[in-house]
Parts: structure tokens; sequence; C-alpha cells
């Protein structure tokens, strides 16, 4: 009985005294962090996209409050949760500008044609060391899908070989831009309609008609056809400026490829 | 005999005697040569012709005023058809010159063989006019020659080693120049020795090359400056690394040159077309290339003039019905093509058709951590922790590991029973910790 009863007294003793050490600990190395920090990170999409240029949500949530970046950092939240954090650091909500990822090639693996067999590191970062892998053309996708494994909101997926972005996922932050050994995606921002040449090829018509079906083969057409003068040719491959183009659409229809498309933002 | 080698490495199957006892010859000249700007380690050229113009032989036709690059010549006569890009063995597709070949009656007499006393000569002289020929390394990663012949101030140079181990297997370009231009060489390695203002010179050879060894110490005999040293046959002997620790005992270190241990590495066939740009004023403008492999019907050592496409040499030598792949170099780091439009340029040491048995179609398998890339890397890495940080994508690791030192030979990759492309992974991680570094 008495071994009982020590064993309890011993144990209440040291609980009671670790108890007191602690409480005193925490009121004696008390951080004090602003309650906002945690408010904005709750609001936060947790990606750790990195879009915004800090390392981490929470880095971008302390520096809202700590160092006053702005409160539409956020690309990947977009208007939603600028609006949000505005509201809670108590200023006045400014706009994000959306953009979303574009990639500017269009030709998927049946439409272009292989230099090579390729046999390797599936991975287009490491293919494209290698001469480019098995690709014909040494502008386009190389369709290993990079940027489909990088994507932290799961907006692209891979169809034949090519990126297809979901507009309605991606968020803008950038990431498969940067993955990407080819440099073919770009960030942009969309109206309602818009027409973009889907192509980067710089080979010469006849090179390029050979090894894809989507190519842009400089013809001019669009250069001719178009009303505003929006459209150029430059080093064989045709470029629409984004500010002239009033989207009618007529390049769209006489591309005798398919290298002008028409997106819908 | 004892011989001299370093720590690990590979021993693959030879296959040199397709090809080792075949005398250098000429071919038919080719219908068009294409001349890359960018042959060489460094900034590539920029062109002094345009479309239209007619080129000498030896004519130089592209240069730029950049210290680590060197000028290219025309290696024959002819009309430049156009510049543009093209198919390269190493780039995949660079700007080129592309030069529609005329007869030539003067042919090789252009240039005379005069006599040249090398003592009369400064190193600066020696300098320019090897920069003036284009003479890029010719074992291979063709770095500009008058860089590794300007040591800079403070770096002292004692040592010139000529590297003819040859240790790729299948090659034999650089065995047939030794034992049909000895002198040559040995003229060659003396204008290193004073340009860098070495003292001693040495020539590693591989013991599997017995003739040229006997042939290089009877006319080294009474020299007493320069040392023949027979090597084990091993893979990569010819590494410039290994070959300075199996000659020398010293180790160049982690990052640094073999400069910074006071040695110069060359290749033999470097040093023949150092002797001819100080004997004639002949610019770089052909060399000796192996053509070999089970795939070729009539293996063979060939000078042909850069540029030649090689859709001419295989014509030459006869592709068999049965060949699947054709590799630039040799088998362990040669470069396969894609395009019989690809010219020889200044590193290739040598064309390899394999055949469709050779070429392995095995799947990549899990590594079993066996750990015989760790056994057999020259460079002592771990290749397969490499490979595993690289796959995972950890890049900023990559430096704990010293991925830079890696000298991407590829025994590695050859000894993975596993057959996990190693070297591939280990090259895009460099270049990814280059990115992340800069």
């Amino acid at each position: 009985m008495s071994l009982v009863l020590l064993a309890i007294t011993s144990m209440g003793a040291l609980s009671a005294f670790f108890a007191i050490m602690l409480s005193v600990a925490h009121n004696k190395f008390k951080v004090e962090e602003d309650p906002r920090v945690e408010r904005i990170l709750a609001e936060l999409p947790g990606a750790n996209c990195g879009a915004c240029g800090f390392a981490s949500c929470r880095a971008l949530a302390e520096a809202i409050v700590k160092e006053g970046a702005p409160t539409n950092a956020c690309v990947a939240g977009g208007n939603k949760v600028a609006e949000k954090i505005s509201q809670i650091m108590g200023v006045e909500s400014e706009a994000v500008e959306r953009k979303v990822a574009f990639v500017r090639c269009g030709a998927g693996k049946s439409q272009k044609e292989t230099k090579a067999t390729y046999r390797g590191v599936e991975t287009c970062r490491a293919a494209n060391l290698v001469m480019g892998a098995d690709s014909a053309c040494s502008y386009g996708c190389l369709g290993f899908g990079d940027c489909e494994r990088e994507c932290p909101f799961n907006a692209i997926k891979m169809v034949d070989g090519l990126p297809q972005v979901d507009f309605s996922r991606c968020t803008g932050c950038g990431r498969c831009v940067n993955v990407c050994p080819r440099n073919i995606i770009v960030l942009e921002k969309f109206d309602d309609v818009n027409y973009r040449v889907k192509c980067l090829s710089l080979d010469k018509g006849k090179k390029a008609r050979e090894i894809c079906q989507k190519s842009c083969i400089a013809c001019g057409r669009c250069v001719k056809f178009c009303p505003y003068e929006a459209c150029w040719l430059e080093n064989n491959l045709a470029h629409i400026d984004p500010i002239n183009c009033q989207s009618c659409g007529i390049c769209y229809s006489v591309c005798p490829t398919g290298a002008i498309v028409e997106v819908k933002g | 005999m004892r011989t001299k080698t370093f720590k690990q490495g590979i021993h693959p199957s030879e296959e040199k005697e397709l090809s080792r006892d075949k005398k250098i010859e000429s071919i038919p000249l080719p219908s068009k040569v294409i001349v890359p700007l960018s042959q060489h380690t460094g900034a590539p050229c920029k062109p002094l012709i345009d479309k239209k113009d007619a080129v000498e032989r030896g004519q130089k036709i592209g240069d730029v005023d950049a210290f680590i690059s060197c000028p290219v010549h025309s290696p024959l006569k002819g009309k430049v058809i156009s510049i543009e890009k093209h198919p390269h063995p190493t780039l995949g597709e660079a700007e080129a010159i592309i030069i529609e070949v005329e007869e030539d009656e003067k042919g090789e007499n252009r240039w005379s063989e005069k006599e040249v006393d090398l003592s009369s000569l400064s190193p600066e002289e020696i300098r320019k006019r090897v920069r003036e020929a284009g003479i890029a390394g010719m074992g291979g990663a063709a770095f500009p020659t008058h860089v590794k012949l300007s040591p800079p101030s403070g770096k002292n140079i004692d040592s010139v080693i000529l590297n003819g181990c040859e240790c790729e297997p299948y090659l034999t370009a650089d065995y047939r120049l030794m034992m049909e231009r000895a002198e040559d060489c040995l003229f060659g390695l003396k204008a290193i020795m004073r340009a860098t203002g070495a003292q001693k010179g040495y020539i590693g050879i591989e013991d599997n090359k017995k003739d040229a060894i006997k042939i290089m110490k009877s006319l080294t005999s009474g020299e007493n400056e320069i040392e023949v040293v027979p090597l084990k046959t091993k893979y990569p002997q010819g590494g410039e690394k290994m070959l300075i620790k199996a000659i020398l005992g010293r180790e160049v270190p982690s990052g640094g040159l073999p400069l910074d241990v006071g040695v110069v590495v060359n290749n033999v066939g470097t040093a023949i077309a150092i002797c001819e740009a100080l004997k004639k004023g002949k610019p770089l403008i052909e060399r000796v290339i192996t053509v070999t492999g089970k795939g070729v019907e009539k293996p063979s050592n060939l000078l042909v003039p850069i540029g030649t496409p090689l859709r001419d040499i295989l014509n030459y030598c006869g592709l068999k019905d049965n060949a699947k792949a054709i590799i630039m170099g040799g088998p362990m780091m040669g470069i396969s093509q894609y395009s019989l439009d690809c010219p020889v340029i200044k590193g290739t040491s040598g064309i390899l058709v394999l055949t469709e048995d050779e070429v392995s179609e095995d799947e990549e398998q899990p590594c079993i951590r066996c750990a015989r890339c760790v056994d057999h890397c020259p460079m002592g890495l771990f290749p397969t922790t490499l490979a595993k940080l690289v796959k995972a994508e950890r890049w900023e690791e990559l430096g704990e590991y010293n991925i830079m030192d890696c000298i991407e030979c590829g025994c590695c990759t050859y000894v993975c029973p596993s057959k996990i492309p190693i070297v591939q992974l280990i090259k895009w991680g460099k270049n990814e910790f280059r990115k992340i570094t800069s």
C-alpha cells in the first residue's frame, strides 16, 4: 500500500514541478506573433508555389504583415484572396492581374515527325541536353510532361504528347514556365476571345512544313489579310500584336496550317 | 613490363583489331563540305565570307575576337552556297558554312615543308601560329589549344603529357598516327614544351599498342627530357586527370585544371596538327578518323577534310544492312547521330556503326544498391547517390556529392546491372546545378 502511495506522490510531485516549469517558460520565452499572419495564412491557397516571389505561403503572410508586401501578391489566389487579405490588413484592395499559362506549340505527337529513336531519361530537361531527343523540330514541345508533373494545381494534362492547360485551374504561378527547357510556355493575360500564334519555329517554311503539320510556315497570309496591321513576320514566324489586335479572327480563318489559334480566356 | 595506371575504371572489350592494321588512306573529294562555325569549346566564330564567295583551300572563313575560341578554315577549294543552320554532331543544330567543292589543281602542294628550329621561335609566336591555324584539342572535347598553351602568370608548367592512350574501344586513329607519323608527333610535343616552358615531356601509351611504344621509344632514345610511359590498358586511361595521376602521381584538385598541378595534356593528333602549322603553315583542315564497327563493310583509318558529311564517308566504307546506330566518337563517350548530313568536325575521333544485336534495348530497372558504379568510378564519386538525387530533383544537394567533378566517362552506366542511364542523369544534374549556383 505504501508503495502505491509513494508512486502517486512522487509522480504527482514531478508532474507539478514540470507543470510549473512549463508555464514559467511559456510566459518567459513567449514569441509575440501578429494574429493576422495566421489569418492571412488561412486565406492563402497553401500550395507554396512560389509565384509571389517568397519561399512559401507563410513567408508571404509574414511579409505582408511585417514588411508591407502588397496584399495582392498571391497570383494563385487571384482577386478573391487579395480582397480577403486586404480586409484583414484594413487596406484598399487592388486587383490582381490574372495571367494564365499558354503553350506556344500546337503539334501533338501524331502531328510532327521524329528524327530518331530516343532511349534515355524520360524528362524534357534531360532529353533537351541530348540534341532534343527524337523531336525533329528544334523549337517545339518535347512531350515528356515535365510541366504536368511540376504544376501544383493539376491544371496541365498531357494530351497526345502536348500539354493542355485548364484555364479554370491555372493560377499563373509560372512553375511550368521555369521548368520547360524549350521555353515554349508563357504567361499571358487573356480577354474573352484572343488570337495567338501557337508555334515558335524559326525554320524556313519548307522545312517547317516537312516536319510538322501545325507549324507556322511564314506564308504571310495573316499579315496580308489583317485589317488592323496587327500581324507581322519576323525570322520565319508570324507574330500578333495583342494591343492592335481587335480579335476579328480573320488571321485565324486564313491560316493554312492552323498555327494561329483562338483562345477563350 | 611494369605499367602505371590509376584506381578503379573498367575493362571493356577492345575491338581494335577491326581497324588497327589499316593504313591511313584518303577518300575521294566530297561534293560539298559543311563547316560549322562552332567546332570548339568557347565562343562560336562569325563568318568572314558571304554567300557565293569563292574560297581557297585553307582560307580563314570564320573567326571571333574572344580568347577561348579559334578560327575555322575552308577545308577545300570551292564556292560558298549558304550559311545556315545545319545538323551538328554535338550541338544538334548549329550555324554552318556550306561549300560546294571545286577541282583544286594545287592540292597539297600549296604548303611546302620547311625545317623549323624551335629555339628560334618564341613561345608567343608558337601560340599565335597555333591559334591562326585554328587548332583545337583533337581528342574529343575540342578545347582551343592556344589557350592550353598560355599558362596564366603565376602558374608554372613543368611537364607536358602527350596522350596516346586512345582508351576508347574500337578507335585506332591515334595509334595509326603514332605508327605512321611518329616524328611529327615528337616535333609537336617539343613545340608544346617550348610554348609552355615545360622541362619534361611524357608520351603516355596504353600497353595494347606495343608497336607504337617501341617506335616512340626508339625515336626518343637519345633525349633525356622526353620519356615514353607504357600504361595499363584500362578505360578511361586517356582521361586527363587519370593520365596525370598515372604518370606523375599528382592529383588535380576538385574544380581545378591540369594547370594547377603544373601539367598540360595534349592529344597526339593535336601535336601533329601543331607540327603541320609550324612547319608548313597549314591550318587544321583535315583530320584522321577511324571508321569502324560491325555495321561497316570496310573498317578503315581515313584522312578526311573537316566538314565531310557522314554520308560520303559511309558510302566509301560501305554500310551493312543490319546497321542500327551511328556514333561519332567511341562507344563510351561518343554521341549518337540522327542525320547522315552531319559533318566531321575538329573533335571527331571516329565513326562507329553498331549493328542491331549490339544495341541494347533493355528496360531500366530499379537500383539494387550493388555499388558497382561506386567501385568503378575513376573520380571516386557516388554515381548511384547522384542519380537518385537527380531523379528526386534535389539540385542543391548535388554539390555535397561533388557532381561537377564527374568527367562523364560512362563507366557507371557501363557496369550498372539495372541499366540505369546514370551518366545522362548526372549530365542533367550538372546542368541544373550550374543554373542554381550561377
